[in-house]
């Protein structure tokens, strides 16, 4: 049962979201990382995914992810708390889809018997705002002319789209470190993505010779600022635009942080559901 | 009776729980506010045998009446007391201390608990995903120490061992939060505390928090006040017993007024 009024928000069942990472990861001024596999609340989950040739559909059970109580009815994000040690944005998004870990190498991984997500996207069919992302799980080495390409099925199920070759400027290792995550471009005229098809890797001269990655696709569904050492801020369901949750919700954080350290942070995330 | 709709609320029982701290030395790690401010409780946690179950009439909860029904935060007055320019901007987690034991020697070592009581009467629903272990620091310390918990986890399996955290550097009431096991999110009880590590370290407690809400100060820099209303505090609930208690990160060194002032209204039926 959907949540159509403020009463029925009032009514409804609450489950806070304890997300704390406890140490902190070496990032990149202004640019995404993952901190999945950082100790903390819930535990540390593990980077390198599990599976390069179909991939998988991760779930609240999976480790590293917070479990998600309700069984029934549609849940949604109602309050998120946050604060941090240093001046950073934060998001928190559902992991719809894994495949990895990929190597370095140059190559075309083709995937096959993919699962679908679709219980995921809301009506079971909507999927644009849907992302994806390339993250890192082992740290590349040596090269600089590196270059990775997905091509994909669109939100209205036309296969064969292209990222193309990103990014523009090729990547060297020292742009590669654990976590790092980097946003795909969807094709012209696309809003998201339904399935992953094929993984392209471009390693120039110089070549890598180390790295391993994973491809995902992602729902966002909430970002705030810090603005500053242990600042942070508190969102109502006005502020977090209620965006659904679903039961088995694969709910990640990242951060990406003003300077050079994720720092370290907390999240209290409400989900109401009804 | 349950709060269900808006009428609920607006024919529901106010009350008014004003909750004023003082400081600190000033810190990034989490400091207890436990032993502060008016109605300050006692580091000196008494029982390292089976451990407590704090309530609202424990000494350092914040002045909660009882109530029947069901009960929840609607809005939340920060203010800061302190005129110093040098207040940082802090962030503020209110949790309900559902566990505490301590205060355990400084000394290498495993500290057993057995018979722990139950706090599952302040668990909503029986879930106890998203609960947090704290190590508190009972003692002020000159050198260094670790420590590791040892757990029954949310599902009820025990014998889950912490990953080992080292002391925030920095003086008594300073807290650090325990890390999970990979694949846990929560926890039933406290098995173990065990010092890991120690020079010239300190007592430590350790306790349970159900974290109820976080929010941030913007500094003395920016505004001495922030609300937070409806739409950000209404949503964990709060029970008649429960042992409303803060945690700061980033306070000041202001050691003559007490920096912190929290006004919060809840709502029971």
């Amino acid at each position: 049962m959907a949540i159509v009024s403020l009463n029925d928000f009032i009514g409804s069942t609450k489950q806070t979201l304890s997300i704390f990472k406890g140490t902190t990861r070496t990032t990149v001024s202004n640019v995404w990382f993952s901190m999945f596999d950082i100790a903390g609340t819930p535990g540390a989950g593990t980077l390198a995914g599990t599976s390069t040739a179909a991939g998988v559909v991760p779930t609240d059970a999976t480790a590293g992810c917070p479990p998600i109580t309700f069984s029934t009815g549609t849940g949604y994000l109602s309050a998120v708390d946050f604060g941090s040690t240093v001046a950073s944005r934060l998001m928190l998004a559902d992991m719809l889809f894994k495949a990895g870990a990929f190597s370095y190498a140059a190559g075309t991984t083709s995937l096959s018997t993919q699962p679908s997500y679709s219980s995921r996207v809301p009506g079971g069919t909507d999927y644009t705002g849907t992302q994806i992302w390339i993250e890192v799980s082992t740290a590349f080495a040596t090269g600089n002319n590196w270059k990775v390409e997905v091509t994909y099925t669109d939100q209205d199920n036309n296969a064969g789209a292209t990222t193309g070759a990103q990014p523009a400027t090729a990547l060297a290792a020292a742009g590669l470190t654990i976590g790092k995550m980097l946003q795909l471009p969807l094709a012209s005229g696309d809003s998201g993505v339904r399935k992953i098809e094929s993984v392209i890797v471009t390693n120039g001269a110089t070549a890598m010779t180390a790295g391993a990655f994973n491809v995902l696709v992602l729902r966002p569904l909430w970002q705030g600022r810090i603005v500053s050492v242990n600042g942070g801020d508190s969102h109502g369901m006005d502020r977090t635009g209620l965006p659904i949750v679903y039961n088995d919700s694969a709910i990640i954080s990242m951060v990406n942080a003003d300077s050079t350290s994720s720092g370290t942070y907390e999240i209290l995330a409400d989900i109401a559901s009804n | 009776m349950a709060i269900t709709t808006l009428a609920d609320i607006q024919s529901g029982t106010r009350q008014y729980v004003d909750i004023v701290k003082g400081s600190l030395s000033a810190t990034t790690a989490y400091a207890s506010l436990w032993a502060t401010g008016l109605g300050a409780g006692s580091l000196a946690i008494g029982n390292t045998a089976n451990g407590l179950v704090p309530t609202n009439a424990t000494a350092g909860a914040a002045p909660l009446n009882s109530f029947s029904g069901d009960g929840y935060i609607t809005n939340v007055v920060v203010n800061s007391t302190t005129v110093t320019w040098t207040y940082d901007p802090s962030i503020i987690l209110i949790y309900d201390r559902i566990f505490h034991a301590g205060s355990f020697a400084a000394t290498v070592g495993v500290n057993s608990l057995s018979s722990q009581p139950s706090f599952s009467s302040r668990v909503p629903g029986g879930n106890y995903s998203g609960l947090q272990i704290w190590a508190e620091m009972a003692s002020a310390k000159t050198g260094s120490s670790s420590v590791r918990v040892k757990y029954t986890n949310q599902d009820g399996t025990t014998g889950q061992v912490s990953p080992t955290v080292s002391a925030p550097a920095n003086g008594i009431a300073h807290c650090i939060q325990i890390p999970y096991v990979s694949g846990d999110s929560g926890v039933q009880a406290i098995e173990e505390f065990e010092v890991t590590a120690q020079s010239s370290g300190c007592t430590w407690n350790v306790f349970v928090a159900r974290p109820i809400m976080m929010i941030n100060t913007l500094g003395s820099r920016f505004s001495r006040e922030r609300i937070h209303g409806f739409a950000s505090s209404f949503g964990p609930r709060i029970y008649s017993d429960s042992c409303l208690a803060c945690l700061s990160k980033g306070i000041p060194s202001d050691s003559t007024t007490p920096p912190l002032s929290l006004s919060m209204t809840i709502v029971s039926k």
